[in-house]
């Protein structure tokens, strides 16, 4: 397994969980582009039947609103799971109160991005903590 | 001869009738016709800009990340929609995104266009002009955005002086204060927005300036908006208003952006003041900058005769980083004070505890 660079055998699983279409396709082309396999999710109930059924991704992206289930619920639905529990969580959101911040990492989120966002940042993130 | 002239008289008002109701009849049709007509414009004009939006909206994404490639210019009505998502993603992103998405706008020749907007658009054209001119930091429009922001419409006025201090906040800034704070459409915290946007190398020397030679009812005001603004300026401002304020609002403001411990005696000192808002202000202040012998005194006030005061000193106490849940639980039992217990146990059910 590598950290998703083209030409490399095993292809890491990115899962996007993003209500925003435009937000959604950006993430998606840009891990796309940088050689990673994507899975998507439009709401928290598509992503709540994913943790429930589906083989666990490499790293999760996680936007807090979404519809029918948020975030943090999400987070700690993934931390409670036999499978998913080590999967590395990046919390990508609108809410960027220093509350909302704490909250997602005690929540156990390896990392959080506030949105407006810079791709380059996020891309960098990810691969820091795929290679821990 | 009676009958004829009756018969004529009655010929009159029927054909009278007649001509109304035939009149009656062709307004409604007309009426039916320009409704169709409109709502037939208005499904074509939607229909285009959702055409539009899809066949833009992957080259948007791409140049993100690469420099435009060859494309079909925008023309017409197009060149608003490709504003509309311009502004969208602006909105998204940060960093070196933001200068691929001004890549693009050159590329297709739109900052032109949004130029004429500025100054022959309807408003809300002009507003989304203002806005991309801002996101493109386009120096050319920087004096018609400040004269923008001084518009009686609020929504243009918050979208020149937004674009106005992305252009440029150093000159921006003292540009827009003293015009924006008399208006009553714009409140304290979108101007508190707006000067964080700007920074404090921009913020610092004109809000210092603005406080120190304020009179007194227009200070307080001025000195909520010190977030933006560098320590130091904070805390020279708030010191020379603390030595001189009369008006209980302007302490109140002082305390409530003070962030240097050096005041610490002082705020301690109005947690006895009579002035119930100044005792729930001081506790506040305390919680941020106190340390932990200020506990005691934060105690004292959980039996506060004001509400909000035991409130606000509850909430201080289970929010002190350096106090532990059991603590702040061996505080809420040594309470004999019934009022005092009640308010704590509020708190801490609130926060779950």
């Amino acid at each position: 397994m590598t950290d998703g660079a083209a030409g490399q055998s095993v292809p890491k699983k990115i899962l996007i969980v993003e209500d925003s279409e435009d937000i959604l396709s950006i993430v998606r082309f840009l891990l796309k582009r940088e050689g990673f396999e994507v899975l998507t999710a439009a709401d928290g109930r598509q992503a709540e039947k994913m943790i429930d059924d589906a083989a666990p991704p490499d790293a999760v992206v996680l936007d807090v609103m979404l519809p029918y289930v948020d975030g943090f619920t999400l987070l700690k639905k993934i931390r409670a799971s036999a499978s998913w529990r080590n999967v590395v969580v990046i919390m990508l959101t609108a809410k960027s109160g220093q509350k909302d911040v704490l909250h997602g990492l005690d929540s156990g989120a390896d990392d959080y991005m506030v949105k407006p966002f810079d791709t380059a940042e996020l891309l960098a993130r990810l691969r820091r903590l795929l290679r821990r | 001869m009676m009958d004829i002239v009756y018969r004529e008289n009655t010929d009159l008002i029927v054909r009278f009738a007649l001509g109304i109701g035939v009149a009656a009849l062709a307004m409604t049709v007309l009426m039916i016709v320009s409704i169709l007509l409109m709502r037939g414009l208005f499904l074509s004009r939607d229909r285009q800009r959702q055409e539009f939006m899809e066949r833009w909206r992957p080259v948007f994404v791409e140049a993100l990340f690469q420099p435009p490639g060859a494309m079909p210019l925008p023309r017409g009505e197009e060149r608003l929609y490709f504003l509309y998502l311009f502004n969208h993603y602006h909105s998204l992103m940060k960093g070196e995104n933001r200068e691929q998405l001004n890549r693009l706008a050159d590329a297709a020749g739109i900052r032109s266009f949004a130029r004429g907007l500025i100054r022959k658009g309807n408003m809300p054209r002009r507003i989304v002009a203002s806005y991309a001119l801002g996101f493109m930091k386009d120096e050319s429009v920087f004096d018609a955005l400040i004269e923008g922001a001084s518009d009686e419409n609020t929504l243009l006025s918050q979208a020149a002086a937004t674009a106005a201090v992305q252009i440029d906040p150093v000159r921006a800034v003292p540009l827009l204060l003293p015009k924006l704070l008399h208006r009553a459409d714009w409140p304290v915290s979108n101007i508190d927005t707006l000067l964080a946007m700007a920074g404090e190398e921009a913020v610092s020397p004109v809000l210092r300036e603005s406080i120190m030679n304020a009179a007194e009812k227009e200070a307080p005001n001025l000195i909520r908006l010190l977030g933006s603004a560098s320590e130091e300026a904070a805390s020279a401002c708030i010191g020379y208003w603390l030595e001189r304020a009369r008006e209980g609002e302007t302490i109140s403001a002082c305390l409530q952006m003070l962030k240097d411990a050096h005041y610490l005696p002082l705020v301690r000192s109005y947690t006895k003041h009579p002035t119930w808002y100044l005792r729930l202000q001081a506790v506040a202040t305390l919680g941020r900058i106190g340390h932990r012998n200020d506990v005691a005194m934060i105690v004292g006030l959980l039996a506060d005769k004001e509400w909000w005061v035991r409130y606000r000193a509850a909430s201080v106490l289970a929010d002190m980083p350096f106090l532990t849940h059991q603590e702040v639980t061996a505080i809420r039992d040594a309470q004999t004070d019934r009022y005092a217990r009640d308010v704590m146990d509020t708190v801490m059910m609130e926060r779950g505890r």
